[in-house]
């Protein structure tokens, strides 16, 4: 019987609702920045990991402008 | 700066409202492929520019649609000064084009190049971590582009010369005048940046000065003859001699030969109901008929259609100059205003309308 007979168990019972929802709210939210955690800010917001990925990437990038630039624009 | 402080993206920012919108929706990118190099792949660097709808419009729909007629993002002077100058053939103009996209067009801005990262002709990054700032500050994003010129008058940085009284005293930043609406656009398509309709005036705070009728005698007697300019700026910089090419590696460069501080008094060639005046500052620019010589010889074939001395507005504004002491210091001073012996004879035809012929120097002092 899904229905409670007692009073007691009504309160349990709501109870059980209000906290139900709370994590299933709670836990959607979480499980999006989990997500977003695990992609692209883990990575943007560690430094140490990025000092070590842009060592690479100046390594592979050709230089944008020239040497030869002279005078002030 | 380095590359990796350019890209870090501060805690705080997740805590934004920005910080809510995933990375992806903006800036694409394929957030579950573990391996960098492939990640990144279609990754969107400014998704502000060209067009900011998508990032922006949502829910800044008004900026956004008066945004793409800011100068900041069309550039359209550039466009239209160097259409008139251009020898009107078809190969000419793409070759004209190309040259303009190498040298010259990398050089505007965005939503994100001004509330987020610096922008990307002087190397980009964020300023704060990707937060969103709503003023732009004046040292990382205005000046990173208006630094040789505008922030050198206006800090006191060329030697010898104050800086601007307005950011010496009363420390001013360049949004104090140039506001958020003037820098977004109203919608228009303006050919100058002296034509912008919101654009800043000394009398918005200085209303008495430029009067028939002000307390101030000389600016009675000097009303709608001289711009403010004319009487309350020292010595600017003016560049000569531009020259752009690519290198043994392909890659742009400039050359600009020279750069000379110097003060200018010239003719007001466009005469508006808001620029009244006869005479005003006038500044050369960097640029000279073999400017894009290295793409196509003699494609400027019309550069005398165009001043190379154009109006000016140095920003170094003081309330007492040289010229300003006294009646005699500007008055028959023939070396203040720009005349023939000025100006070079390969460059004289093109700047006809802002050279002060000798018999226009004003000589007497007149009652009004």
């Amino acid at each position: 019987m899904l229905w409670p007979k007692h009073r007691d168990s009504w309160y349990l019972w709501i109870m059980f609702l209000v906290f139900f929802g709370y994590f299933l709210l709670w836990g959607t939210v979480s499980t999006v920045q989990t997500e977003e955690k695990s992609s692209c800010v883990s990575c943007h917001t560690n430094s140490r990991e990025l000092i070590k990925l842009s060592q690479i990437i100046l390594k592979m990038r050709p230089p944008a402008k020239s040497e030869e630039i002279k005078g002030e624009g | 700066m380095e590359l990796y402080e350019k890209i870090l993206v501060e805690d705080e920012f997740l805590e934004t409202d920005h910080g809510q919108i995933a990375c992806v929706d903006c800036h694409g990118g394929n957030p579950d492929d573990s391996n960098w190099e492939t990640a990144h792949k279609g990754i969107i660097k400014d998704p502000t520019f060209p067009d900011a709808s998508k990032a922006c419009g949502d829910c800044h729909e008004e900026i956004v649609k008066l945004g793409k007629s800011s100068l900041h993002v069309t550039l359209l002077p550039y466009r239209i000064i160097m259409d008139r100058r251009a020898t009107p053939e078809e190969s000419v103009k793409k070759a004209l084009d190309m040259a303009m996209g190498n040298h010259c067009m990398g050089c505007h801005s965005s939503c994100g190049q001004c509330h987020v990262s610096r922008p990307h002709s002087v190397g980009g990054g964020f300023v704060k971590g990707h937060n969103f700032m709503k003023t732009p500050p004046m040292a990382t994003n205005c000046t990173s582009c208006h630094g040789s010129r505008l922030e050198k008058e206006f800090t006191g940085k060329n030697p010898g010369i104050p800086g601007d009284v307005h950011f010496v005293k009363k420390n001013m930043q360049c949004v104090s005048c140039h506001t958020g609406s003037e820098m977004h656009g109203d919608g228009k398509e303006y050919q100058s940046m002296h034509d912008v309709a919101n654009g800043p005036k000394c009398v918005d705070c200085h209303q008495d000065a430029a009067k028939a009728t002000s307390k101030k005698k000389v600016h009675g007697l000097h009303y709608e003859t001289v711009s403010c300019t004319v009487c309350h700026s020292l010595q600017y910089k003016n560049c000569y001699g531009c020259h752009v090419g690519k290198d043994g590696k392909g890659l742009p460069y400039y050359h600009n030969e020279k750069a000379i501080m110097d003060f200018k008094i010239g003719l007001n060639p466009t005469i508006t109901k808001e620029r009244p005046y006869k005479f005003i500052t006038v500044r050369h620019v960097p640029t000279n008929p073999g400017l894009f010589d290295y793409y196509v010889k003699g494609g400027l074939k019309n550069f005398d259609r165009v001043p190379t001395w154009k109006p000016a507005t140095p920003h170094n504004i003081q309330l007492k100059t040289p010229q300003n002491k006294s009646c005699k210091k500007c008055h028959k001073r023939k070396e203040l205003f720009l005349t023939e012996d000025d100006v070079g004879a390969e460059e004289r035809e093109a700047n006809r309308s802002v050279i002060v012929p000798k018999s226009e120097i004003p000589t007497k002092t007149k009652k009004r």
